[in-house]
């Protein structure tokens, strides 16, 4: 007889850290639901990529047509397709992910009532897609700065610092959302519509230097407005940070985490009778 | 020593009345609690709130279970045996008591959980071997193994979507069978396949118990793989353990138990079994005459008649009806694809009413079980209701002809025979 065998206590309670230990356990599922997601998305390689290409670049055209032609907005000396295409990489990353993994638990409802696993491997690893995602757009970003003949600032090593203020925020919300979404089915009919809203008032399509006064601290209780501000920081050097509203997206962004962090573990546990 | 020890496990569902839709929404509940709010300012009981009722699937379950043994699980259907599956697997999480497993705890409630059709053979073991719990070194050192047993290793690199069920079925069973862990939880999950690939699944898991020590709990309404399988077993009503022993002893609780299924079944609006699409209301055996009717006889035709709701639009309902003996083994199946008018199409919301009919002279006398399984499009989301109905059938005589005595076995087909004189 072993003496090695793990023994398993199942109760009704769990401590709130036991999450962590139990993701820590099954790291490996996560990578290959992470993996499964990406080899899904990409399986029809043509149609995958193209759309990954196809959706920033034509954004980033309307956008700089409307907002820099028409409107003749002012864009701190960066040529605006420039100034769009750096907004709109991490709000698609905020969007394709907090979209995901929103869903995640809803769309895994066959594993969710017939297998356990800790539940929060569903929202995490739905983040792969946007990052592939992120990173598509973000080669394209990289070639039309050198076709603009701009150089890049040395800032450029903190956009990594940048992402992870991203996936923060998108965590927070998704774990937050897909428990939601797994009780109440509208979560779904209307995070797509406030997701299309956050585009415009958030500092995408323009820069947030034409965001004056007291209407600043407002927009920065909008996370995505640092989220984006940084994120154009860490390209450019011509522009610098708003440390007082980032402080405020900051803190904002790890209120919701912690929100959504404690939502998901009180809910984990009725998951699969509820879905 | 004890490989699990479940003491006093209690679960209560919440039931709501008169509900239609297949989930809440946030509409819903805030009515709900505008009513609630509204009935306490005005002391008015006219506001009509919907009150959930409790449901006590478990009602203190305690068992213990030794290092090596196979035990197995019994029941009508809401008996708690799935349940208890559910629990001890961690997928639910009891309303009281608790349970000490000791060991790597696997479980198996489905067949394929997780295999995604857009990936290949090979990646979807991986897939579900990690699923189901199994590090990825171990999957790579089994991989061969996996692949040899279930005889696909020629699709191993083509997306399962393009597999038949078969081949499906056979690659799915063949990563659970390779699973190493102490301990082991299954449901109903061995009545799909065919019979050959069964029997090499039962005979492959009992050969892993007997060498490694491996302790099962096996959920089944087969009786005669109960028998062939488990050491031990439980019977549960209602649940609660009726009995906890003997193998044959259980299974004598639970034939007396089919006595009491009928030829009629109606559920009330909340419980209706079925999956987000479908809800089933009803379910009768129909004598010839169109009239509900559990005693048969022989040479009638008789039908199933399913009552049904379809819940959403643009839904393929799809049933299975199997017909088993008392004992559970299972005598055929038939899918209502042969209903060319229907099967396949999309239908609107509504209800509906689906009729099999069994041929006359097709039995011989004796009681037997219908279950129902029931899918709403490309045989994914299943459900199941076990042994629902059962049919009596009552010898009329008229096949026997002048023959006085018995016919032996389980059928009674009326077969053609013809002589002639042949000149050497």
């Amino acid at each position: 007889m072993r003496k090695d065998l793990e023994t398993t206590l199942v109760t009704g309670k769990r401590k709130p850290f036991w999450f962590v230990k139990e993701l820590i356990k099954y790291r490996e599922l996560i990578f290959f639901l992470t993996l499964r997601d990406i080899l899904v998305q990409y399986k029809q390689t043509f149609i995958g990529l193209a759309w990954a290409i196809f959706k920033p670049v034509t954004t980033m055209v309307i956008f700089t047509f409307v907002f820099g032609k028409i409107a003749g907005l002012p864009s701190n000396e960066i040529p605006y397709p420039i100034l769009v295409l750096s907004g709109i990489l991490p709000w698609q990353f905020f969007a394709t992910s907090l979209i995901n993994s929103s869903n995640s638990i809803v769309s895994n409802r066959e594993l969710v009532t017939k297998i356990y696993f800790p539940r929060m491997a569903l929202p995490l690893s739905s983040f792969g897609v946007a990052i592939i995602d992120f990173f598509i757009s973000f080669v394209i970003l990289v070639i039309l700065i050198v076709s603009y003949g701009l150089v890049f600032s040395w800032k450029i090593v903190f956009i990594p610092l940048a992402i992870f203020f991203c996936i923060v925020l998108s965590s927070g919300l998704g774990l937050l959302f897909s428990s939601l979404n797994a009780k109440y089915r509208d979560v779904s009919h209307a995070l797509p519509f406030f997701i299309q809203l956050s585009l415009f008032i958030s500092p995408v399509a323009y820069s947030d230097s034409i965001i004056k006064g007291n209407l600043k601290i407002y927009f920065s209780l909008n996370p995505l407005t640092g989220l984006i501000g940084i994120f154009r920081w860490c390209l450019f050097d011509n522009i610098s940070i708003e440390w007082q509203s980032l402080c405020v997206s900051l803190s904002i962004t790890l209120f919701l985490f912690i929100i959504g962090y404690f939502y998901f573990t009180f809910s984990e546990k009725y998951l699969a009778d509820v879905i | 020593m004890n490989s699990i020890e479940v003491i006093n496990l209690k679960k209560k569902y919440k039931l709501r009345s008169a509900r239609k839709a297949r989930y809440d929404t946030l509409r819903d509940t805030i009515v709900e609690k505008v009513k609630l709010l509204g009935s306490i300012a005005i002391k008015n009981r006219s506001f009509s709130i919907e009150k959930s009722t409790d449901f006590w699937a478990l009602k203190g379950v305690s068992f213990e279970v030794k290092q090596g043994e196979r035990i197995g699980l019994i029941g009508a259907n809401g008996a708690g045996k799935t349940t208890i599956l559910k629990i001890l697997s961690r997928i639910t999480i009891p309303t009281q008591g608790f349970a000490v497993l000791r060991g790597r705890v696997a479980s198996l409630l489905e067949v394929g959980t997780g295999f995604h059709p857009e990936l290949t053979g090979r990646e979807n073991i991986f897939m579900n071997g990690s699923i189901l719990g199994m590090k990825r070194s171990e999957i790579k050192k089994q991989f061969s193994q996996i692949v040899e047993f279930s005889g696909v290793d020629q699709f191993i690199d083509m997306p399962v979507k393009r597999y038949s069920s078969g081949m499906f079925v056979r690659l799915a069973f063949s990563v659970a069978a390779h699973l190493e862990s102490e301990i082991l939880l299954v449901d109903e999950v061995l009545a799909v396949g065919d019979i050959q690939f069964q029997e090499k699944c039962i005979n492959k898991m009992k050969d892993i118990t007997e060498k490694q020590d491996r302790t099962i709990v096996f959920v089944t309404h087969n009786m005669a793989a109960l028998k062939r399988f488990c050491q031990r077993a439980l019977y549960l009503e209602k649940g609660e353990i009726v009995f906890d022993g003997q193998v044959e002893k259980a299974i004598e609780n639970y034939l007396a138990l089919g006595d009491s299924i009928t030829g009629k079944i109606k559920w009330p609006d909340h419980a209706r079994p079925g999956n987000n699409d479908i809800k089933i209301s009803k379910m009768e055996i129909i004598n010839q005459d169109l009239k509900p009717e559990k005693s048969i006889y022989i040479s009638h035709k008789y039908y199933l008649k399913i009552t049904y709701e379809v819940i959403t639009d643009n839904v393929k309902p799809q049933f299975s009806v199997v017909l088993s003996d008392k004992e559970g083994t299972c005598l055929f199946g038939s899918i209502n694809n042969t209903d060319k008018e229907f099967y396949g199409k999309k239908v609107l919301k509504g209800n509906y009413v689906t009729m099999c009919e069994f041929y006359a002279n097709l039995l011989n006398a004796g009681t037997y079980l219908l279950s129902l399984i029931g899918f709403s499009g490309n045989f994914t989301e299943q459900f199941r209701i076990d042994n629902a109905l059962s049919v009596e059938m009552l010898d009329d005589g008229i096949l026997k002809g002048d023959y006085p005595g018995n016919y032996g076995g389980l059928f009674r087909p009326k077969l053609i025979w013809k002589t002639e004189k042949i000149d050497a």
